[in-house]
């Protein structure tokens, strides 16, 4: 009878009593040797917790890199919004890193959507609002 | 290790979506790019993104649907607004069903919620001339289509949206204002906008006329073209200055019409430093010699000694300034005629004359045709012919032609009316004897006659004629019963003659028969001494003046044309003549008597249509060319007669009368008969002398 290995885990975003802990497993033997690969993808990231733009900034700036996001030139409607994890690769070569978020808040029917409406007084909104941060 | 932030998202806009993305870390505000992920028509997009200006798209109907291909409408988002742009491939043709001959294709939109300005950049195509071209529109309606051009000709935009010729007007060569105002050929849909003025215009035009900048715009309305423009200064020829029509700053108006097809300059004029009015002249285009201007001066104040100047000028950079025909009438130079008839030859073994014998109110006045040119040194060449007039009592008593050109040459530093009139006042002294010839010219012995009748002091008249006669000129007659010699009871009386009531022959011919011996004598023919005879005689009817007529000159009067020529001449009426004629001589031939009445008394239309020929001082070979073309069916005699008694100063005599009837399409036949006919002195053999030496010169 063949076995399987895998190794658990959860990568905690966010401080405090704001934080999204995500789920993240590898099965052993990696590809590669003495490198473990964690993905992670939601499945409807829109029902997960959220958490602030800022918080996840500050986040991004603790954990990943200081400057990578800089909350403050962000403009204001986007630092209201909330971000909800999207998917997440992480290799332990710390090589390899890539975080995708949406970006979005609840509406009026309470509903969390990924939109963003730029201009105020313009009828356009953008819809499946990403940010991607990417290790190269 | 670097990271890379990227912000993405997608947006829908006409129904069509569009995916969005920038890097960050931002500078400066967020800018989010992308592009249509399908095709999208460009009238759902605008119509979209102008909802919250409140501006409703509108379009002509003939605007082309527009439709961006994926990925070809790029799409701009930051916090200052959305701004699009893109290429489509559409066409339009005839845009606005106005600018016809106009094909705009590949359509770059451009739009900016920030300003809410909407255009489109386009190529196009107008003949063979590929310009590019914009449509503008104001909040969502489009108002302007426009093109520009560097340079076009008149005829390119007339033929290709109008259909219409301008004949030389077609070769009219427009350019731009400046490099970086280009002429501009658009529609302006409603009132003035951006700049452009409404409806269908071509502005920013730059034309040169006589090295003269004008600037000048085509408008289109209702099939029909107009052209308005203006100099940007006065058009300075020195002797001619071309302003305003109300001589201000600004230079002449130009315009043009499609009736006219002319360049017209509405323009001021001043000649010779004087301001005559408004003209209008017309600038003729553009042959490999420039343009040449053509006016009508109609002078609108008098100038001293010239009245209102009234004459047509041309004037081109290759031949100048000219006129053709100035009129001067009445020109006030009072000739000196004493000294000028004792300088007429031969006048020394006669004795002089001396200016007792001439009544003080003799004045001259001359009626001269100018014709003027360019003359050496950037002078003006002017050509004097016409006329002068003798008046006695401010009575005209006689016109004189001029037996020369007066040549004046007026310099550059003499451009002024008054320089003028002192060179033309210099001219005709410097003529000299000349111009009081044609007074004694023995070929009119009328002339002398009148003259000596009307200008001599009674007192000395008789003195006065013995000089005349002894020169060999005609003397004046003298009244019926008056004898030769002073006569003490006449002594202060009235003048003894001014023309029509001559008074008798000098040398004692106190009867009609005397007196026509006289005048016979001094070489006349009784056409030439009919009307002195008649003058003398008034109590003398038509039969008596045809026996006297016959009596003395029977070698002039022996055919019925003759003698009814005669009596013409006497200023019987053609009734009277006619009942004459035919009491004294009934046996004449029906045929010969009709041709001469008809001859020696034109049908009225006929003397209408020749009063016509000498008021415009005809030519006479276009003369004769005119009265035969007018009325076919007149013989040569008909004609030469009509030419020996309307144009004498033109048409004197045999040769000149013979050369008029050939250049007027008559045969060797017809001319020798008309020459036999109205010159009974000549004989046979002199007819056919002149008529071989006339056809050689022909040769």
């Amino acid at each position: 009878m063949p076995y399987s290995t895998t190794v658990h885990g959860t990568i905690v975003i966010g401080s405090g009593a704001k934080t999204v802990a995500i789920p993240v497993s590898t099965k052993l033997p990696p590809d590669t040797p003495g490198t473990f690969v964690f993905d992670y993808t939601a499945d409807k990231p829109e029902d997960t917790t959220h958490l602030a733009v800022a918080d996840f900034a500050d986040w991004v700036a603790t954990n990943i890199a200081a400057g990578v996001l800089d909350k403050s030139s962000l403009p204001q409607s986007l630092q209201t919004l909330e971000v909800a994890l999207k998917a997440l690769h992480l290799e332990t070569t710390g090589t390899n890193f890539e975080i995708a978020v949406l970006l979005g808040s609840k509406g009026g029917d309470s509903t969390w959507k990924a939109e963003w409406k730029p201009v105020a007084d313009l009828p356009l909104t953008l819809g499946d609002v990403t940010l991607d941060i990417k290790q190269v | 290790m670097p990271y890379q932030i990227a912000l993405k998202g997608h947006a829908r806009l006409g129904g069509a979506a569009f995916d969005l993305e920038t890097d960050l870390p931002w500078h400066g505000a967020v800018a989010l790019a992308g592009s249509n992920t399908s095709p999208v028509p460009f009238t759902d997009v605008i119509s979209d993104v102008l909802k919250p200006t409140g501006s409703v798209l509108q379009l002509p109907n003939d605007f082309p649907d527009l439709l961006f291909e994926k990925n070809a409408l790029q799409i701009a988002l930051s916090s200052s607004g959305v701004s699009l742009s893109g290429a489509s491939a559409g066409e339009w043709k005839n845009p606005f069903g106005v600018l016809k001959g106009l094909t705009l294709h590949n359509f770059q939109v451009k739009y900016s919620s920030a300003d809410r300005t909407l255009s489109f950049a386009v190529d196009a195509e107008y003949g063979s001339l590929r310009p590019k071209g914009q449509l503008l529109f104001a909040g969502g309606k489009l108002r302007v289509a426009v093109v520009t051009m560097e340079e076009i000709n008149l005829g390119t935009i007339l033929a290709m949206s109008l259909g219409l010729v301008w004949g030389p007007l077609n070769a009219l060569i427009l350019r731009g204002r400046d490099s970086a105002q280009p002429i501009r050929l658009y529609y302006c849909d409603g009132p003035p906008y951006a700049g452009y003025e409404e409806g269908f215009r071509v502005d920013q035009i730059a034309i040169e006329i006589a090295e003269h900048r004008a600037e000048i715009a085509l408008l289109v309305a209702g099939g029909r073209a107009s052209l308005t423009g203006r100099f940007e200064g006065d058009i300075d020829l020195k002797f001619l200055r071309i302003s305003a029509p109300d001589y201000g700053p600004s230079g002449p108006e130009i315009s043009v019409d499609d009736k006219e097809r002319v360049l017209a300059l509405n323009s001021g004029i001043t000649f010779l430093g004087e301001k005559l009015g408004t003209c209008e002249i017309a600038a003729r285009p553009p042959t490999a010699e420039g343009y040449e201007l053509r006016g009508d001066i109609h002078s609108q104040v008098e100038i001293v000694d010239f009245k209102k100047p009234d004459f047509r000028f041309t004037w081109s950079k290759a031949k100048g300034f000219n006129v053709e025909h100035w009129p001067i009438p009445d020109f006030p130079f009072d000739l000196n005629f004493l000294d000028l008839l004792n300088k007429v030859p031969p006048g020394s073994e006669c004795g002089a004359f001396v200016s007792e014998m001439f009544k003080r109110s003799l004045q001259s006045r001359f009626d001269l045709m100018a014709r003027v040119e360019p003359g050496p040194e950037n002078a003006l060449r002017f050509t004097l012919s016409g006329k002068y007039r003798i008046l006695v009592d401010n009575d005209e008593i006689l016109a004189v032609p001029l037996p020369l050109h007066l040549m004046v040459l007026l310099k550059p530093d003499q451009f002024s009316f008054a320089a003028l009139a002192s060179a033309i006042k210099k001219a005709a002294e410097g003529a000299g004897s000349s111009l009081v010839a044609p007074i004694v010219d023995p070929r009119f012995p009328e002339r002398s006659a009148t003259f000596f009748g009307a200008v001599l002091v009674p007192q000395f008249a008789d003195e006065a004629t013995k000089l005349i006669i002894c020169r060999g000129w005609s003397a004046p007659a003298r009244s019926p019963g008056q004898r030769p010699g002073p006569e003490p009871d006449r002594v202060g009386g009235p003048s003894a003659g001014p023309a029509g009531d001559p008074g008798p022959p000098a040398r004692g011919a106190a009867t009609p028969d005397e007196y026509a011996v006289e005048l016979k004598r001094a070489g006349m023919t009784c056409q030439q001494a009919a009307s002195l005879i008649a003058g003398a005689y008034p109590a003398l009817g038509p039969a008596a003046l045809m026996q006297l007529f016959q009596r003395n000159f029977p070698e002039t009067t022996g055919t019925p044309l003759l003698m009814l020529w005669a009596l013409s001449r006497a200023g019987v009426a053609a009734n009277s003549a006619s009942s004459a004629f035919l009491t004294l001589v009934p046996g004449v031939k029906a045929a010969s008597f009709a041709a001469g009445y008809h001859t020696a008394y034109p049908h009225p239309m006929v003397q209408q249509v020749v009063k016509n020929l000498q008021r415009s001082r005809t030519p006479r070979s276009q003369a004769a060319h005119r009265i035969k073309a007018t009325f076919p069916l007149l013989t040569a005699t008909q004609i030469g007669y009509l030419l020996l008694v309307s144009f004498p100063e033109t048409v004197p005599d045999a040769r000149a009368v013979s050369t008029a009837l050939r250049g007027a399409g008559a045969s060797e036949r017809q001319v020798r008969t008309a020459v036999s006919d109205l010159f009974p002195l000549l004989s046979p053999r002199d007819v056919e002398t002149l008529l071989a030496s006339v056809l050689q010169g022909e040769r």
